[in-house]
């Protein structure tokens, strides 16, 4: 046998030939350590062994040391550097993360995860992570900082929240940017209500809230899936899936086997993505203007009767389009489509002030026919017809993906309404290949949920929902500037930002940096994070956070599959330092907070620890508790920690539940016997527009969508004479029937039009030579804001210039390289009453320009990722400032290359120049809407 | 933080230079003579004793192959970050990337993305020059026998891998030098373990050679490279080349006339096929090196 000197002197080569020897076939291994000199001929004798197997699989679980060739430890968990919280397995090596692959027991990654996921090791090791509570000791923003104990820490977080409970509860504001199943769980259905707030923020409105509250109006329940496994057709608006999307590798896999066998996917968008370069065609298109195209395909299927029988089947049956005369719903459609401005004539003699904005002329008078829509939006009328014809001959089975860069517009409900109006015409809702409503995990908690404390729910969300028609997710990107226009008394006394980082992730950065630096705005701010962010930097208490590698979690992230996909987040590695998870600190404070067995806290403190309930959950939830028990374990926790993730191979993939029917034991009551009711009870009720919903008879009498409790009492729709009771297209957030509702009283009631009609984006009318639309675009390697202190990402995208086509460029004397001034020139309107409400604000910014063929002129681009001041020196150049010298040191050591990041730009961000718009539906962030003028720097 | 360090490409340059400028007068081994810049003939045919590439490659029971689906690739960069990820490999040095090309006039723009790495050589230009003096290696085959080679700092192992050793490596960079794909570069944070002055080379602090070892550890081991494993396209493939049976001799025969190597006229014999390859795209403002020749590394991939 080999010497450890001599392992250690030959290296690697040699060390793996022992691991031959040891774990697979003998083999021999060093017969001699003597070394030639120079001068000599070469021993004629074997100085190194290797042995191999010959054969190579994929999806094996394991990983192995470079260095030494020793199987690494694999540690089943759940990646979180986004949302789409893939199933991962960690090696570990002498206790530290090495490398991430996909766990191959998971379905919903193919056994693949991205470059985001592979750089997570750096969210552990970034030698910028926030490893002890720190409390601030200078201004604000000016990173003066002591470390504290967490005991300090938390007395303070003490002694500030029970102060808070016993004013109003509702004072507790927390904002939080990626919140969800377990975590999600124990903030805002366990502490939040037992602490007595409902005051909690979201981020969805930077997102692509307009998209889900579309989808509510529209067809209940939000959150769609492409079912691409089983589609034959694809049309993209407005997403790069192949390399970004929400879903990234669940979308990514599919798509990329579906486009392998020859399905055909058309990508509109005004850059050339690399999903659009691997696409079947790229269409380039004027920014705003998805909904003229897809009002233009409608056009084409219903006046050419282009739609299979189960299209106009389903719009016959299951939509609430109004007959107005016709003789059949699809007949009302199609002449909507074919003549809008009857349909807007008569929707304002209806409704005269709608006027305000609805002009009749604003409708095309020949119908929404390709050839207008290609005067929009730059899409050819031939190939607008061309792909209707092939989308609906694909149809059912085919499949319209839309995201943010189609429905983060101001009409970008209503673009999204339209999509989902063609998937309907076409036969495509929720069947196998089409656009379907997506299953997640059903968890089991069996501890006692708390009840909302009655002392409190006082708070309010601050967010500006009540200028939107209806801002279902909430206005996240508004609420600093909401809190700072409100009376100093109804401001939060404390903001609890978690995951989430305001003043870069919104619109109109430097007033949201203006506003956290100011105390008589934000009296106390608390951050829980894993790095030094532009949130942490602005705190009073900053809690150090676990990274997703170091803490637990149940999971429940959407199946692609269309099956239940249970999977958990376990520590890879112990935690670094004094982190600890925001959560676990919760569940500690709540019973800090408790004054007695009485107090809904006690439910929360009972949880003990997320790691107990996520094992709570697996033992409670009979189909993975079962799973174990039949694998030998002891129970489900046993299990899934060793696996990390269960799922039935028998489940049949689920389609049309609206199909569902609803069986009651008695029929529902109709008007005929309200007479007969003399109690207060609730019964259940069918009304004549067959919503069947659970009321009291004054309930009943007033009406389903004027009592305020409509989503909460709906119980199934009747839709013909039979009087069979189905599942229907149920309500979830807003108050709607059972139907597909393409025609939404929700918007009708607030003077919008209730069928979908073309919307242009009033201020990309009539732009000058210099005025250019902003948008922005997603690159692989990073996410949008929290992965830049990952080294290895930001290595390979740290920098890029912002993009512009080559005749704009030389319209403007810009070359390539060159500087360029970009300068708002618009307000956006921000509200339903579609008038601008703030001031004329000059926001500038100076960006570098790429001149390349690969965007459409008239825009200038910008990546979504970059322009960090903070969150560590990968991210923006700037390190935490940490103030006890030997921990920041010895972390540091635990990055090899903490001193040696050879990149100095950072990129640039957008977000300086957007301002926080909102669409008028929802109130989400008109990302995309923002107008520069655009000059030589 | 501190001053962030310029790009190593300088370090790298300098070390490289070093290596190749003063490492005039070199050693000549009996009967196994160092090749040189002007002579065209290979050290296998000149020292047939002790050859540099392994000679029956094409008899060897395992060849490792490497297909690359341009045709599949997204262009996502996972393969990249896998790779750093997986072999710790230091800022600043790359043994894989996606280059993204682009071509056309708007709007008949086209791009590509065009994943390099090491091409695993069956006639590798890069054993040429090594200084170092071989040793005799061996390697167990599946079926049992011990394949015995000729190994140098850098060498070829009977299953076709093109390795470096950087235990006995001297930092002199001529193989880095020799790669026409650019593929091997002076990994600035490791000494390199061998002695240039046994070798007459004066090379001062001299760092070892590094490149994509095809993730030999984790092959040896009879899994995937952490590249392969983690394409989310699917578009990158190991096999055995020497098996008519094997996968990636079927996906290579089934892509026909979509097959090439990089640089064929390079005579290197790639082992690293491409399916969808258009050179003329990765040659175009997109070409893996600078004009001085070493790699540009700061190609964002889109």
């Amino acid at each position: 046998m080999t010497s450890k000197n001599e392992l250690t002197r030959r290296g690697f080569l040699r060390a793996l030939g022992v691991r031959s020897a040891a774990v697979m076939t003998a083999a021999p291994v060093v017969l001699t350590a003597t070394k030639a000199s120079a001068q000599d001929c070469p021993p004629d004798t074997v100085t190194f062994t290797n042995a191999i197997v010959g054969t190579v699989e994929d999806g094996t679980g394991t990983d192995y040391s470079p260095d030494t060739g020793a199987e690494r430890t694999a540690v089943p968990s759940a990646c979180w550097q986004c949302v789409a919280r893939d199933g991962i397995i960690g090696f570990v090596e002498d206790g530290r993360l090495k490398s991430i692959q996909a766990n191959p027991l998971l379905p919903r990654t193919n056994g693949r995860i991205c470059a985001r996921g592979q750089g997570g090791v750096g969210q552990v090791y970034d030698p910028d992570r926030l490893l002890f509570p720190m409390r601030r000791t200078g201004p604000r923003g000016t990173d003066q900082y002591e470390r504290i104990t967490w005991d300090e820490a938390l007395d303070e977080l003490e002694t500030n929240l029970a102060a808070i409970r016993a004013d109003d509860p509702g004072k507790f504001y927390f904002h939080y940017g990626r919140m969800k199943a377990s975590s999600s769980k124990v903030a805002k259905t366990y502490f939040g209500p037992a602490f007595g707030t409902k005051s909690f923020g979201n981020h969805t409105s930077i997102c692509e809230s307009a998209k889900w509250t579309s989808q509510e109006l529209v067809w209940g329940k939000h959150y769609d899936v492409n079912d691409f496994t089983r589609t034959s057709f694809v049309m993209n608006f407005g997403s790069n899936p192949l390399v970004a999307h929400t879903s990234h590798i669940a979308i990514s896999t599919r798509l990329s086997k579906a486009m392998d066998d020859g399905v055909p996917v058309y990508t509109f968008d005004p850059r050339l993505s690399k999903t659009a370069a691997n696409s079947t065609e790229w269409i380039p298109i004027k920014p705003g203007t998805d909904l003229a195209v897809l009002l233009a395909m409608a056009y084409h299927v219903a006046a050419n009767d282009l739609a299979p029988s189960s299209g106009v089947d389903f719009i016959n049956e299951w939509t609430n389009i109004p007959l107005d005369g016709f003789d059949t719903k699809w007949d009302r459609l199609v002449d909507l489509l074919t003549n809008p401005q009857d349909y807007l004539t008569d929707f304002l003699a209806g409704d005269p002030d709608a006027a305000a904005y609805w002009t009749v002329d604003d409708q095309p008078a020949g119908g929404y026919t390709p050839a207008w829509a290609e005067g929009i939006s730059g899409v050819s009328a031939a190939k607008i017809e061309e792909l209707a014809e092939a989308y609906a001959a694909a149809s059912p089975g085919a499949t319209i993906l839309t995201y943010r860069g189609a429905v983060m517009h101001f009409n970008g409900v209503q673009t999204e309404r339209v999509a989902q109006m063609l998937e309907g015409m076409c036969g495509n809702i929720d069947i196998p290949g089409g656009r379907v409503f997506a299953v997640g995990a059903s968890w089991n908690y069996s501890g006692t949920y708390p009840k909302p404390s009655s002392s409190g729910a006082t708070g309010g969300k601050h967010d500006s929902g009540s200028d939107y028609i209806k801002a279902s997710h909430g206005t996240s990107h508004r609420v600093l500037d909401t809190i700072a226009s409100e009376d100093a008394a109804d401001r939060p006394s404390m903001y609890l930002v978690y995951c989430y980082t305001p003043a870069y992730a919104n619109g109109d950065m430097q007033r949201n940096i203006d506003i956290l630096k100011d105390e008589s705005i934000i009296p106390y701010m608390v951050v829980s994070d894993t790095s030094y962010s532009e949130a942490a930097m602005y705190a009073d208490l900053i809690l150090p956070d676990t990274t997703y590698l170091e803490r637990w979690d149940w999971e429940d992230m959407v199946s692609y599959d269309q099956i239940h996909e249970y999977y958990i987040r376990q520590p890879v590695v112990t935690p670094l330092g004094e982190t600890r998870n925001l959560h676990d600190v919760l569940i500690e404070l709540a019973g800090r907070l408790s004054t007695g067995a009485d107090d809904e806290l006690e439910k929360v403190a009972a949880i003990g620890s997320m790691e107990n309930f996520v094992a709570a959950a697996c033992r409670d939830t009979t189909v993975v508790n079962d799973a174990g028990v039949a694998a030998g374990y002891d129970d489900g926790f046993e299990f899934m920690k060793d696996v990390g993730a269960w799922f039935d191979p028998d489940e049949d993939p689920i389609y049309q539940r609206y199909l569902d029917e609803v069986t009651l034991a008695e029929p529902p009551l109709t008007m005929d016997d309200a007479d007969d009711i003399t109690d207060e009870d609730d019964h259940i009720w069918v009304d004549d527009e067959g919503i069947v919903w659970e009321a009291t008879k004054d309930e009943f009498l007033e009406g389903y969508r004027n009592v305020g409790k409509t989503y909460k009492s709906y119980v199934g729709q009747v839709i013909d004479d039979s009087g069979t009771i189905y599942k229907g297209f149920s309500p979830d957030k807003v108050d709607k029937s059972g139907w597909f509702e393409l025609d939404s009283p929700i918007m009708s009631a607030k003077h919008f039009p209730g069928l979908p009609v073309w919307m242009y984006i009033p201020e990309h009318v009539d732009l000058d030579d210099d005025e250019l639309i902003l948008t922005t675009f997603k690159m692989p390697a990073q996410t949008h804001s929290r992965t830049q202190n990952c080294k290895y990402n930001s290595e390979i995208l740290h920098h890029e210039p912002a993009w512009i086509n080559p005749t704009t460029a030389a319209d403007l004397g810009l070359a390539n390289g060159d500087e360029a001034t970009l300068t708002r020139s618009r307000e956006l309107i921000n509200n339903k009453d579609l008038v601008t409400t703030r001031g004329t604000e000059t926001s500038t910014m100076v960006v570098d320009v790429k001149v390349t063929n690969m965007i459409q002129p008239g825009v200038i681009a910008i990546s979504h990722h970059l322009g960090h001041w903070a969150y560590g020196r990968y991210a923006s150049g700037n390190s935490t400032p940490m103030l006890d010298d030997s921990d920041q040191t010895a972390h540091e050591a635990g990055d090899p290359d903490a001193n040696d990041m050879w990149w100095n730009k950072h990129g640039h961000r957008g977000n300086w120049i957007m301002p926080n718009a909102g669409e008028p539906i929802g109130g989400g962030m008109r990302c995309f809407d923002t107008v520069v003028r655009v000059s030589p720097a | 933080m501190g001053t962030p360090k310029p790009e190593h490409t300088t370090n790298r340059r300098e070390v490289l230079l070093k290596g190749a400028l003063v490492g005039a007068g070199v050693a000549v081994l009996p009967g196994c003579p160092v090749d040189d810049d002007d002579d065209d003939t290979t050290p296998d045919e000149e020292c047939p004793d002790y050859p540099r590439a392994f000679p029956d490659q094409d008899t060897s029971e395992v060849r490792w192959g490497f297909l690359i689906d341009i045709d599949k690739c997204r262009g996502c960069d996972a393969c990249s970050i896998a790779c750093k990820t997986e072999n710790d490999v230091r800022l600043g040095v790359f043994r894989n990337g996606v280059v993204d090309a682009e071509s056309g006039t708007f709007p008949n723009t086209t791009r590509m993305a065009i994943p390099w790495m090491c091409n695993h050589c069956e006639n590798p230009t890069c054993l040429d020059r090594c200084p170092t003096t071989p040793v005799k290696a061996a390697l167990e085959m599946p079926d049992g026998t011990s394949v015995e080679y000729w190994a140098r700092a850098t060498y070829q192992r009977p299953d076709g891998l093109v390795l470096v050793d950087q235990d006995e490596c001297v930092g002199c960079g001529w193989c880095v030098e020799d790669c026409p794909y650019g593929a091997r570069f002076m990994d600035w944070s490791k000494p390199a373990g061998g002695n240039p002055a046994d070798y007459d080379l004066d090379i001062t602090d001299p760092k070892a050679v590094d490149k994509c070892t095809m993730c030999v550890h984790r092959v040896q081991a009879g899994v995937v490279p952490a590249c392969v494993e983690t394409c989310p396209a699917d578009a990158r493939m190991i096999g055995n080349l020497n098996d008519p049976g094997s996968a990636i001799n079927a996906a290579i025969a089934a892509a026909g006339d979509r097959v090439s190597v990089m640089k064929e006229s390079a005579g290197t014999l790639p082992a690293l096929y491409y399916i969808g390859l258009d050179e003329d795209m990765f040659d175009d403002g997109t070409d893996i090196r600078d004009e001085d020749g070493t790699r540009q590394y700061d190609v964002p991939g889109v």
